[in-house]
């Protein structure tokens, strides 16, 4: 295949339509088969082999299947193609009006007409165009006189005819700005107690951080209610600060109102609560003692030790012993409070976890920990789940979107029609008027509307008119 | 009156008119189809008057906001954007054949709403926003069109059937088949611009709820695969020998797809969408 059938494949109609039907195929694949799970959830939703089956043809994230890419690209070229192709064409006959149709091409329109008036070349000369004005809403764009008679030439929405040119280069403006902002930009999450900070966002993707190049810090999370429960609002109450120190601003995240600073935009996402543990811990060799506030997986250093060290691993805020674990276990009642799951390690290892009760302060005192825990408060702080996202590809975007429905209208909504009127001297104190119309893009419709045209055409020419001819 | 009792009123008005219409084109009785006009406007003006005192009824509850926040509201806005378009529509096309293809529509929507919970609830975070009115408007003209279109293109079926040549009943009474050809494309045409906005406006909202703008959730989705069957339909009006027959049948390939679209997705795929099922 040569380059030039290439590109009048790549531009052609055809392929547009292909490649629309193939690209809602194949959302619909998408749509069908649940997106972006765990390799379990495949397992128990098809089985061993049906996961594998679903996993190895990409089907678990198809949008970003280099199949689907593929395909999005095959559809930019076409869109690329079809522009370059067809808009100096375009462009051209707009900078230049069409000849009137021959007369065998007049023959050939669908809507024609003609009438015969009794009047001379001059008298209609001025005539026949405010009577073509009036009866077609508009007035003509052009006029050429000649020896015989005049041709008229009246155009409606000229310019729709770029309408679809606009649609289809906003459209590759869209995924550009797409592209852009995916190798650009970054989309991350924050989890923030109150009072805590951060000066950076874990991606959503692998556990990478990125640094926002200053810092956030949660003042107040609040969750308002409906009187029948439901929510009614969430709401984060934040501090931008440099990462020396000094306050930027204060602002508050909402559902549906983000805040912005610097290229980075914060959404209000989950929330939930955070333990903040009081424990007392005892060197029972040594004898030291020491009072830690700690929270969910925070190291600490263990008193009396030099590099050993704990932490909370997990928290629960009232742990309840399983019924059939109940039976081999010497607890006298089944729910135990708020306990606490921690873990000793240092350069060497981890030990085995362990749990810590509040309410049951004496247990593990016959273990032969090095150490001796107990909890002596424990304070459920509210945190607050931001989204965080870097974007720079939207503007391009919301302009591309702009753009996409102004062309859509142009093209779709406007009708592109013209009318030619050719006025010519038949005889001795005879005048022909022919006049014939199209709209290439709703001919049908096109037609009733051309029906009522004539009516007003001999209404406007009555005064001349001697009788109608042509195919009324 | 009460916003339900309006509601049931209403789906008696159009079934009234449906049935003016069916005589209308089996008598050939002009009145009738006058008749079937009169009682669809009716049913309209009634039903425009239910979504106001269901309006009005939210701001006297306190939790104030337009009724189209739940799979009731919309389905009956979906209804009176159908009639809405259609008694537009029939001035221009002066044939009330259609009538009795959509009137069908718009009552079983709104009869539907009785499958489902009319509570006036207040508005959850994510749905207070701005873009939520011009996000559902702006969807539902797209489908109410695309809804007509379907009518239009079924009817240019029937009367190509059995080909050119015997009189069939239906045939008789029906316009020219380039003329229902073109009323469709020009009801798509009205369409796809709106769905276009719907989506566009969606994809604004979902940016400032939840920070994307695309997030392939199956209602994305499927929106972007009911706006390719119809850009495929535009272009297929383009390319010659997609005329016609073919694009009559993406007329209707789309509107399966839209109905997939509005309650498919519902009901069988789950996503950020949730809010419109109950």
């Amino acid at each position: 295949m040569n380059i030039n059938t290439l590109y009048d494949r790549l531009s052609s109609v055809r392929l547009t339509i292909f490649v629309c039907i193939l690209l809602a195929t194949v959302s619909v694949v998408g749509t069908v088969i649940p997106q972006n799970l765990t390799v379990e959830q495949y397992g128990n939703l098809y089985g061993q082999g049906g996961a594998r089956f679903v996993t190895g043809l990409g089907l678990t994230d198809l949008y970003h299947s280099v199949g689907f890419v593929l395909l999005l690209c095959l559809l930019a070229a076409n869109l690329v193609a079809c522009t370059t192709k067809r808009l100096p064409g375009t462009w051209r006959s707009l900078r230049r009006d069409a000849s009137p149709p021959s007369d065998a091409a007049f023959e050939n329109w669908k809507c024609r007409e003609s009438f015969v008036c009794s009047a001379s070349a001059q008298e209609m000369e001025d005539r026949l165009e405010g009577v073509v004005a009036k009866a077609l809403g508009k007035r003509p764009r052009r006029k050429t006189v000649e020896s015989r008679g005049q041709i008229l030439l009246v155009e409606k929405n000229r310019y729709s005819r770029l309408g679809p040119y606009v649609a289809h280069v906003s459209l590759l403006a869209i995924l550009l700005g797409t592209l852009w902002g995916a190798v650009q930009g970054f989309k991350g999450g924050l989890q923030l107690a109150e009072g805590e900070s951060s000066s950076e966002a874990w991606l959503r993707t692998g556990a990478q951080r990125v640094p926002l190049g200053f810092q956030i810090r949660c003042d107040r999370f609040v969750f308002e209610q409906y009187p029948d429960g439901t929510p009614k609002e969430y709401r984060s109450e934040v501090t931008l600060s440099e990462l020396e120190g000094e306050t930027i601003k204060r602002g508050t995240i909402r559902v549906n109102h983000p805040l912005s600073y610097r290229g980075i935009t914060f959404y209000q996402s989950t929330y939930g609560s955070l333990p903040e543990l009081k424990l007392r811990v005892r060197d029972r060799e040594g004898g030291s003692e020491s009072m830690v506030t700690t929270r969910l997986n925070a190291p600490f250093l263990l008193p009396g030790s030099q590099g050993d060290r704990a932490m909370v691993v997990s928290f629960q805020e009232n742990l309840h012993i399983p019924e059939e674990m109940a039976r081999v276990t010497s607890f006298s009642k089944r729910s135990l409070g708020p306990a606490a799951r921690i873990v000793l390690f240092n350069d060497k290892g981890f030990g085995e976890p362990f749990w810590v009760f509040r309410d049951l302060p004496d247990m593990g005192k016959k273990t032969e920990r090095t150490h001796a825990f107990v909890m002596e408060d424990v304070r459920l702080m509210s945190y607050t789940g931001l989204q965080v996202v870097k974007d720079p590809g939207t503007p391009l975007v919301w302009i591309g979107c702009t753009f996409l429905v102004i062309g859509f209208l142009m093209a779709l909504l406007m009708d592109h029609e013209i009318v030619w009127v050719v006025g010519e001297v038949a005889g001795e104190n005879q005048y022909r008027v022919r006049v014939a119309g199209r709209a290439v893009r709703h001919p049908g419709i096109y037609a009733a509307r051309f029906d009522r045209q004539k009516l007003r055409l001999r209404k406007g020419l009555s005064p001349w008119l001697k009788k109608p001819l042509g195919d009324l | 009156m009460t916003e339900p009792t309006l509601i049931r009123l209403c789906i008696f008005v159009y079934m009234g008119s449906w049935l003016l219409y069916l005589v209308h084109v089996a008598f050939r009785k002009k009145a009738m189809g006058l008749a079937g006009d009169v009682a669809a406007v009716v049913g309209l003006f009634l039903q425009t008057l239910s979504i106001g005192v269901r309006w009005m009824e939210s701001h006297r509850m306190g939790i104030g906001h337009a009724p189209l926040s739940n799979l009731y509201e919309s389905m009956v806005f979906f209804a009176w954007t159908i009639a809405l378009i259609y008694l537009v529509f029939v001035r221009k096309l002066q044939n009330r054949l259609l009538g009795a293809f959509v009137m069908p529509l718009v009552f079983l929507a709104l009869a539907s709403t009785s499958l489902m919970n009319p509570e006036i609830q207040p508005l959850v975070p994510a749905l207070q926003s701005n873009w939520l009115t011009a996000h559902v408007i702006t969807c539902f003209f797209g489908y109410a069109a695309f809804a007509v279109a379907f009518s239009l293109s079924l009817l240019y079926l029937l009367k190509l059937r059995g080909g050119e040549g015997a009189e069939g009943f239906l045939r008789a009474r029906l316009p020219a088949a380039e003329l229902l050809d073109d009323y469709s494309y020009r009801i798509i045409a009205v369409g796809f611009p709106m769905l276009t906005l719907g989506i566009v406006t969606g994809a604004a909202w979902a940016n400032e709820a939840w920070g994307t703008y695309w997030s392939w959730d199956p209602k994305e989705t499927w929106s972007l695969i009911v706006w390719l069957i119809y850009a495929a339909y535009l272009h297929a009006r383009l390319a010659r020998g997609w005329q016609g027959r073919r694009a009559a049948w993406l007329s209707i390939i789309g509107f399966a797809a839209t109905l997939f679209c509005y309650l498919g997705v519902n009901l069988f795929l789950s996503g950020l969408h949730s809010y419109a099922t109950g």
